[in-house]
């Protein structure tokens, strides 16, 4: 045990002499877990003005991830990007290819 | 929020199916890359090292929204749950907004954010103020650079805020000046991701926390 510590110690210092960059080390390493199939993309999910909607759509006390860009504004709800399904959209504002998500 | 495109090449998002340390992972249509959602990097596959540019975006009620940007277009697919509401933010010690820029890496806590409004600080050479509105839960970032010089903002009414320099008065979500020397400017914003304290942590660990320096 003591000799696992001073060796992590030791390597700790070492890379710091060496002026290694210590994020690189400390992220987690990339090994995801498979725990479903992949989804399909969800590419041409209805978009419409935001006066002419109820709270059949939106309620305004719910939360909505907004952008702008090229100003062109959208709100997307957060209550239907919930669940695996919906945590992407591909979609385009101003122009501009975006993947909403949060 | 990112943009979609890498090297000119548009790239079609799916989920996985996989999670890495309990993160969602995407999955690029065109290449089948594998790439981190929470650090908008591909992690596996011919991407592998590309980065997605980030996209401002901001979390806050519709009726603020619609109000702020009365043109708004809104996504009709229907809802897949119901909690998601102004109260769900008033947990504020769940969330930081983080921010990856200019070699650093910072989080703010909601909680810390809730009770200042406005918090002047500096991410690698760049001054940057992050302003929170109680009303509608909004948090924001935005480089303090105006004319070249930085300013310094404090929080006032009604999420407005002042800058020290001129005494002008800004919109704290917007970051456009309404009144005063500096009236029509506009701050510019800096992409930042409203993340789980905790999921934000695991990711970042050489980051630092606002107010806990």
């Amino acid at each position: 045990m003591k000799t696992t510590v001073a060796l992590a110690l030791l390597v700790a210092t070492s890379s710091v002499l060496l002026g290694q960059q210590p994020m690189q080390s400390k992220r987690p390493a990339f090994n995801p877990r498979t725990l479903a199939r992949a989804f399909r993309p969800i590419v041409d999910a209805p978009m419409r003005p935001g006066s002419e909607v109820g709270d059949d759509v939106v309620a305004d006390s719910e939360l909505v991830l907004g952008v702008v860009v090229e100003g062109k504004a959208r709100a997307y709800p957060i209550n239907q990007l919930t669940g695996p399904s919906r945590e992407i959209i591909n979609d385009k504002v101003g122009g501009k290819a975006i993947a909403a998500t949060w | 929020m990112y943009a979609r495109s890498v090297k000119g090449r548009e790239l079609t998002f799916s989920v996985s199916g996989m999670l890495w340390n309990r993160s969602l992972v995407m999955l690029d249509q065109e290449t089948r890359s594998l790439w981190s959602h929470i650090l908008g990097e591909a992690m596996d596959g011919d991407l592998k090292g590309e980065r997605l540019e980030s996209i401002a975006s901001t979390m806050m009620d519709w009726k603020s929204w619609k109000e702020a940007h009365p043109k708004t277009t809104v996504m009709a697919l229907g809802r897949t749950s119901k909690e998601y509401r102004l109260e769900f933010q008033k947990k504020p010690n769940t969330f930081v907004l983080g921010l990856v820029h200019d070699g650093d890496t910072i989080a703010y806590p909601f909680d810390l954010l809730a009770k200042r409004q406005v918090v002047n600080d500096v991410a690698g050479r760049v001054a940057v103020v992050v302003t929170f509105d109680s009303a509608s839960t909004a948090g924001q970032i935005f480089s303090r650079a105006v004319d070249g010089k930085a300013l310094t903002f404090k929080a006032g009414e009604q999420g407005r805020m002042t800058d020290a320099q001129t005494g002008s008065v800004w919109h704290a979500v917007r970051g456009a000046c309404e009144s005063g020397e500096l009236k029509g400017k506009q701050l510019e914003p800096i992409p930042a991701n409203i993340s789980y304290r905790k999921t934000w942590a695991t990711f970042h660990p050489d980051g630092r926390t606002f107010g806990e320096d």
